[in-house]
């Protein structure tokens, strides 16, 4: 019986998740460069990672890029998500009038959200510009604009940075900022179920001993929130490896993962070796590496996180 | 129309499976590999097995936009999650009382479970509103595409007219914001309840 | 239990796509049918990427009028696959499948890449035909440029696809910005030019540019067609290297360095270009001749806008880059081939491309286009229709070798690099040149 139950939808992932990830491992192993080849074991992934020179170095770029792009978006994201469900959770006035508008984003599609959001950074007339030319800057190119943010910081107050301190691009930190505002709302969300799950004991308890708002949150909320905090982590990282949409709607045209390789994430660089160079083998090959990479992630991150989160 | 009829569906097939579902690793199929890297798997799968009479349209249609969408794994597991609240023992009753599992998902689970299955369905409609990759490869024909991909090529033609390109983006999220605006509860307790990230 | 589950649908699906994803032989094997008499009534699938209108209504009423009026039985099919990257990707999705259409709307190095998969049919023979062919005159009167694009040196100087959408890389003017500047005639040399780029540059008291001398896409095609008026070319004679990395693409990017470096140039987000043009914030745009409609669209007085070939090295032999996607025939059997042959004759004919310059505003593909009376009528009303029709003789093809669409991703890059200030003009052409001939050998 619980077979007959289990065999409509097992069939379907099998079909549709299981079936194309072997597919995709079978393919990775020829030339496939449009049309099936000959078959070349594991060349196909000595071509990307050292034996091609143009390959490697693509795809040690798009790993450095993927890698920048998770060290500005994760922590940032974290940090403000926390802070924001620590103040809403504080019985603010109009609490649930802010968690809906946090949380709308979330919903909102990327391509709706990327055609206003490609006004707000456009140069000349975008929301942005606009707001930073009150305070004197100006001229900011946005989702344009290649050169490293620590460079052009740098620039501004006459320091010279060096080429390899000039951080990520002002596109790809764009596209940052928008990937932000966009998962904001889900962290939050998570935080706030977290919080609730905090008994108000431990609270009062501590605070019959004179402890601090401060101290309440570093030796009570913080520990006891590690579950939730441990999580998104994860889920936003791996998110984070996979992210394509919004690279996609923001620089293509005229160019993906624009200006100058800047913004070309690995997931991006799959995309591209498939479908703007016909190099399906590689590309295959390109997707078991990024799977990979996240699946090795992922154990890591529970291997070394798990034993330092709290469970209640 | 079509999302009326998918989520009937996928409301179903998720219900089948939580039922008895109780150990299954659910994530691991959604992270398991980015759809980037088995978009041609899938395009060649799916012309294979759903090829219609006319050659040209590949798999233009419907049913490659609800097939694989019915088992998701977040479904069966926020389904499954529901169902462990349970007691062992109302099962047992209804075993006593001569009702067997059909009978008792459907009159006993099924009635109790339906704020769960409100969540499941939302969270459902607004996948499908907002899906824009599979859609963009598997389909050609703007009559059976779905929204977002519609506003994706209007924001190629109305070029630089700012004015229209923002009422479009309302037009396509205004159904979006109602929904979330009085499913809210709902939604927010699934994400809470299972943290997975849409 | 879930093993058991698995088994039986895993092998299902395999079988299902087992057998299909073995690919054709790549071998074209020589076409003999381009003879033959149609025997019945076939239908034609054409996948094409013209999205919008005017283009894509243009586009279905000849089809509409090919189906009416062909008396052979044919019916073709258009179906719109969303813009050239999505159709690519669904051709090579198709490919794989082993689905095909018989007609598929595609760009040069497209072609190349589907010939890779033995799916094209050579045009040659159904060109030459003594039953079904074109004849002579009519091989004569279509361009040359047209012919020269579509024939593929990588696989044996063969004719693998047809003129479809063609168009033209030229510069818009608004006159009236120029006159405001002082600057009363369209400049002819690129000194000329770059001057009238600056005069016509405004800028606010705080040094902000209010009005821009010239917009910059940072398209490969707009840098290529840029070095050909510099009297350069893009690639080698034996077509193993490059050529646009020469003093003559050097000259190019080192001017356009100084413009941006001024502050009379910059680049533009998505089609912004267009309105800055129509309403007199910006002198020159380099785009294709399709742009037009929409440039008129938004203008009050069109007879302010201009169409011209680029500014010349030497204004005597304008040169330009000619640009446009092309249709190809795929793989099916004699009879659909023969059939999909005659659509693509008879949308070359000179009354039928005439009239699809009209509607679609691509260049008409023949040189006789210019006696019809509908294309006359249509002059009268939007003579830059003319002045874009007059730019076709100084028109070149771009490169179709494999890797092209690689080579203008650099090309592009180098382009940014310069514009950005990340590289000077001739570390970028360097870098760019090495990389571009890397392409070629890989691509060999």
């Amino acid at each position: 019986m619980p077979f007959v139950f289990l065999f409509p939808a097992m069939a379907l992932l099998a079909i549709f998740k299981v079936f194309p990830a072997l597919f995709a491992i079978y393919i990775s192993l020829f030339r496939w460069d449009v049309i099936q080849g000959a078959f070349r074991g594991l060349d196909n992934y000595a071509d990307i990672l050292w034996a091609n020179p143009t390959r490697a170095e693509a795809f040690w770029r798009a790993m450095s890029t993927t890698f920048t792009y998770v060290l500005i978006t994760i922590p940032l994201e974290m940090g403000l998500a926390l802070v924001i469900a620590y103040v809403l959770f504080q019985r603010l006035r109009g609490r649930t009038f802010y968690r809906t508008a946090y949380y709308l984003p979330y919903v909102t599609s990327t391509v709706a959200a990327a055609t206003v959001f490609v006004w707000i950074f456009h140069p000349q007339f975008g929301l942005l510009n606009a707001g930073l030319g009150l305070v004197g800057i100006s001229g900011l190119t946005w989702l344009q604009e290649p050169d490293g943010v620590f460079q052009m910081i740098g620039r501004a107050v006459g320091l010279d940075v060096p080429g390899w301190a000039a951080g990520p691009s002002l596109a790809l930190v764009s596209i940052a900022i928008f990937s932000i505002w966009h998962f904001l709302g889900f962290q939050i969300v998570i935080f706030l179920s977290g919080l609730g799950n905090i008994p108000e004991e431990y609270y009062e308890a501590a605070r019959l001993d004179g402890a601090s708002g401060r101290q309440l949150f570093t030796n009570i909320t913080l520990p006891l929130l590690s579950p939730q905090i441990f999580f998104v982590f994860t889920i936003a990282t791996i998110g984070v490896f996979r992210a394509f949409n919004e690279i996609y709607v923001f620089t293509f045209p005229p160019l993906l993962g624009g200006p100058l390789d800047t913004t070309r994430t690995l997931n991006v660089l799959v995309f591209r070796t498939f479908f703007q160079q016909g190099q399906i083998g590689l590309g295959s090959a390109l997707g078991v590496i990024l799977t990979l990479l996240i699946l090795a992630f992922t154990v890591i991150q529970f291997r070394v996180l798990e034993r330092r989160v709290v469970y209640q | 129309m079509r999302n009326i009829w998918k989520h009937a569906v996928l409301i179903f097939a998720a219900l089948l499976v939580a039922y008895p579902f109780y150990y299954m690793v659910t994530t691991a199929f959604k992270n398991m590999m980015p759809a980037e890297a088995t978009l041609i798997p899938n395009f060649v799968m799916m012309t294979r097995l759903f090829r219609p009479n006319d050659p040209t349209r590949i798999v233009d249609g419907y049913l490659v936009q609800i097939l694989p969408f019915i088992a998701t794994a977040f479904s069966i597991f926020l389904l499954r999650q529901q169902f462990l609240g349970f007691p062992k023992e109302l099962k047992d009753a209804a075993r006593i009382d001569g009702a067997g599992d059909v009978r008792f998902l459907w009159s006993v689970v099924l009635p109790n479970s339906v704020s769960t299955l409100v969540t499941v369905a939302i969270i459902g409609f607004l996948a499908s509103w907002n899906a824009f990759q599979w859609p963009l490869i598997m389909t050609s024909r703007p009559d059976i595409q779905p929204v977002q991909i519609g506003l994706n090529a209007f924001r190629g033609e109305a070029g630089s007219s700012y004015h229209l390109l923002m009422a479009a983006a309302a037009f396509v999220v205004a159904p979006v914001v109602a929904l979330y605006l009085v499913g809210q509860r709902y939604l927010v307790q699934g994400v809470a309840r299972t943290g997975i990230r849409g | 239990m879930k093993r058991l589950a698995l088994v039986p649908v895993l092998a299902l699906v395999l079988a299902a796509c087992g057998p299909g994803t073995t690919a054709p032989a790549a071998t074209a094997a020589p076409t003999t049918a381009a003879d033959i008499a149609l025997s019945g009534p076939v239908t034609i699938t054409l996948w094409h990427a013209l999205t919008s209108d005017p283009q894509k209504a243009a586009l279905e009423n000849a089809v509409k009028k090919f189906n009416a009026e062909n008396k052979k039985g044919i019916t073709i099919v258009p179906i719109v696959q969303g813009n050239y990257t999505l159709l690519y990707q669904k051709t090579l999705g198709a490919i794989q499948a082993g689905a095909l259409p018989e007609l598929v709307h595609a760009y040069e190095s497209q072609v190349a890449d589907y010939t890779k998969a033995g799916v094209v049919v050579d045009l040659d023979p159904y060109v030459n035909s003594k039953t079904n062919g074109l004849d002579k005159a009519s091989q004569e009167d279509i361009y040359k440029p047209y012919f020269d694009t579509n024939r593929f040196a990588q696989y044996g100087n063969r004719l693998l696809s047809f003129p479809f959408t063609k168009s033209l890389a030229v510069m818009y003017t608004n006159m009236d910005v120029l006159a405001s500047s002082g600057v009363t005639a369209a400049p002819k040399t690129w000194a000329e030019w770059e001057d009238a780029v600056k005069k016509a540059t405004v800028k606010d008291a705080s040094g902000k540019t209010t009005r821009y001398g010239f917009s910059g896409t940072t398209d490969a095609s707009y840098f290529n067609a840029m070095v050909m008026a510099m009297g350069g070319t893009i690639m080698a004679p034996d077509n193993k290297t490059v050529a646009w990395d020469g003093k003559e693409g050097l000259a190019v990017l080192q001017m356009l360095d100084r413009l941006y470096k001024g502050g009379y140039a910059y680049t533009p987000t998505g089609f912004d270009w267009q309105n800055d043009l129509a309403q007199g914030k910006l002198a020159f745009a380099m785009s294709s001749t399709s742009s037009l409609p929409f440039i008129v669209a938004a203008i009050k007085a069109p007879q302010n806008l201009v169409v011209n070939a680029p500014p010349q090295a030497d204004p005597a032999k304008p040169r330009t880059v000619m640009f446009g996607a092309n249709i190809a025939m795929l793989k099916s059997d004699p009879q659909k081939q023969l059939a999909s042959w005659e659509f693509i004759k008879w949308f070359a004919e000179t009354a039928q491309t005439a009239d699809w310059a009209t509607k679609s505003y691509y260049m008409p593909v023949r040189k006789s286009a210019s006696d019809q009376q509908v294309l006359k009528d249509y002059w009268t009303k939007e003579p830059r229709g003319k002045q874009a029709f007059d730019v076709i003789a100084a028109s070149i093809p771009e490169p179709n070798v494999r890797g092209q669409q690689d080579i203008r991703d650099v090309i592009t890059n180098m382009y940014v690099s310069v514009m950005t200030g990340k590289a000077t003009p001739e570390q970028a052409i360097k870098d760019a040149g090495t990389k571009a001939n890397n392409i070629l050998k890989e691509n060999q």
